[in-house]
């Protein structure tokens, strides 16, 4: 029996979907045996309590997802999402650089310190990468502080105003298509496989039409999925660390493309776990420490 | 000593004075997360060099809670504290914001500057923070660390045991002093370019800006 608690935060459930999933591990710890809590960020001196924590909230290294997952390692508990999940994971520099030092497949992608941020630096990539370009902040999250750029004079303005937010920014190749796959994997295992379809002429995910359409979320069983996709998938994920990983790919000509390795990936009843009902017990499992 | 560049470099470590403790330090003196000094610890490590601090040790000095953490259990003294979002101990305190926009400390001496405060530090209960509860009969000292070394005679120990610990290259220390003794309060950058003379002297002979 181990002591399990979920750590999460009131602002960032934001949906009933994503609160039915949290029962979801805690019905999956039940039936393995084990107590689960959830714990919020006031009750962080009972993190000692427990053998293992998982987090479910906002990740950032200067929130306090990251405190718990750095006290918890110090104090010797298992701990999803690691430490360091959330450090390469939530600077997309960091995050980019491990996929490219692997050679996972990627967009051509560069990374630019304010004094690149130029005109000139502009045009020669457009010619090198082509038109538009995208433009992202290291820690942008749901698709904010991420701009699709066609001309010198907007490369620059969009990247200023993103090294406000940080030192450094990142340029990719624009590469165009109507769905991401998303590859859920926990330590070198693949738990779960969907479709994120855009909204109709939409191009990020967090986008919805002018009618209101979101994003689909279309559940895929992990044995029918592309050898090659759950492939590519675990490459990246494996260059990134062991811990619980969405990795987002686009497929273009039968080949995969890793547009993003994600922290603490969503998990939302009726969406992610459609086509893996497991999802939920391989996670308890895991923290649990079950043989 | 002077860098050979503007930007944050890389100091080569004498091997026969430091071993294996690191190849580089990362003389930067800020290491926030996402600037330019954090940046240059990141290269190192992504270039397989062992740098001082790597990007884990960066966050782990600038976080306060988990540098409280973190000194508890190398032995280093700290306040009591905890973190909280509603509920505030009595003064005086000492209130670090937990979120990415700011993680300024703020003392707060009596009943009314934390009425007044305690919806600003936590985004009215959005954000967390953490507290640290000082006694009545207390001083603050800042001290300023160069590869964990100080003129001060009475820090030299203390000193060097926060060097060995958080392993930053270059660290402003708040520490709060208390009639009893010294708690670690909170570390924060302590730019290269703000190094007096003395502090740079320090520098002598551990290495050097070229490997």
């Amino acid at each position: 029996m181990a002591r399990l608690a979920i750590f999460t935060e009131r602002y960032t459930i934001r949906s009933s979907v994503e609160l039915t999933a949290l029962t979801e591990f805690r019905l999956a710890a039940f039936e393995r045996g084990h107590e689960l809590d959830f714990l919020f960020k006031n009750e962080l001196k009972y993190l000692k309590n427990y053998d293992g924590i998982l987090i479910r909230a906002l990740t950032d290294p200067l929130n306090t997802s990251y405190v718990v997952a750095r006290t918890a390692e110090m104090l010797g508990k298992r701990v999803l999402d690691h430490s360091d999940a959330i450090r390469v994971c939530c600077d997309k520099v960091n995050m980019y650089a491990r996929l490219m030092r692997a050679d996972v497949p990627l967009p051509e992608t560069r990374f630019l310190a304010e004094s690149e941020v130029t005109a000139v630096s502009a045009a020669h990539l457009f010619e090198e990468l082509g038109a538009p370009l995208v433009l992202k902040a290291p820690n942008s999250s749901f698709s904010a502080y991420v701009d699709k750029v066609a001309t010198p004079d907007a490369f620059v303005k969009v990247g200023k105003r993103f090294l406000r937010r940080a030192d450094r920014i990142v340029v990719q190749q624009y590469m165009p298509s109507d769905f991401d796959w998303r590859v859920i994997t926990l330590a070198g295992t693949v738990l779960g496989v969907v479709r994120y379809e855009f909204a109709p002429n939409q191009w990020k995910l967090m986008d919805r039409t002018e009618s209101g359409e979101w994003a689909k979320v279309v559940g895929i069983d992990v044995a029918d999925a592309s050898p090659k996709l759950l492939q590519v998938a675990l490459a990246a994920a494996n260059a990134t660390g062991e811990s619980l990983y969405g990795i987002d790919l686009k497929e273009i000509d039968g080949e995969f493309y890793v547009i993003e390795v994600n922290d603490n990936p969503t998990i939302a009843a009726g969406e992610e776990d459609q086509g893996n009902p497991g999802i939920y017990a391989a996670v308890i499992s895991h923290l649990a420490g079950d043989g | 000593m002077t860098p050979n560049r503007d930007d944050p470099v890389l100091f080569h470590l004498d091997r026969r004075r430091f071993g294996d403790l690191a190849q580089v330090a990362n003389l930067s003196g800020d290491y926030t997360y996402l600037t330019s000094g954090y940046y240059a610890s990141l290269d190192a490590e992504l270039a397989g060099l062992k740098v001082l601090p790597t990007t884990r040790e960066a966050l782990d000095a600038y976080v306060v809670p988990i540098a409280m953490e973190k000194a508890r259990l190398a032995g280093i003294a700290v306040p009591p504290h905890e973190v909280v979002t509603e509920r505030f101990p009595a003064p005086p305190i000492l209130a670090y914001p937990i979120n990415p926009f700011s993680s300024r400390g703020e003392l707060l001496l009596d009943q009314e500057s934390v009425a007044a405060r305690r919806k600003g530090l936590t985004y009215t209960g959005k954000y967390a923070v953490l507290v640290q509860q000082l006694p009545v009969d207390h001083r603050i000292d800042v001290l300023r660390l160069v590869m964990g070394l100080t003129p001060v005679p009475e820090y030299a120990e203390l000193g060097r045991l926060l060097f060995a610990t958080f392993r930053l290259p270059l660290m402003k220390v708040r520490i709060v002093v208390t009639t009893k003794e010294y708690l670690l309060s909170a570390i924060e950058p302590l730019p290269f370019g703000e190094l007096t003379e003395e502090d740079r002297a320090q520098l002598e002979g551990m290495g050097s800006w070229r490997g």
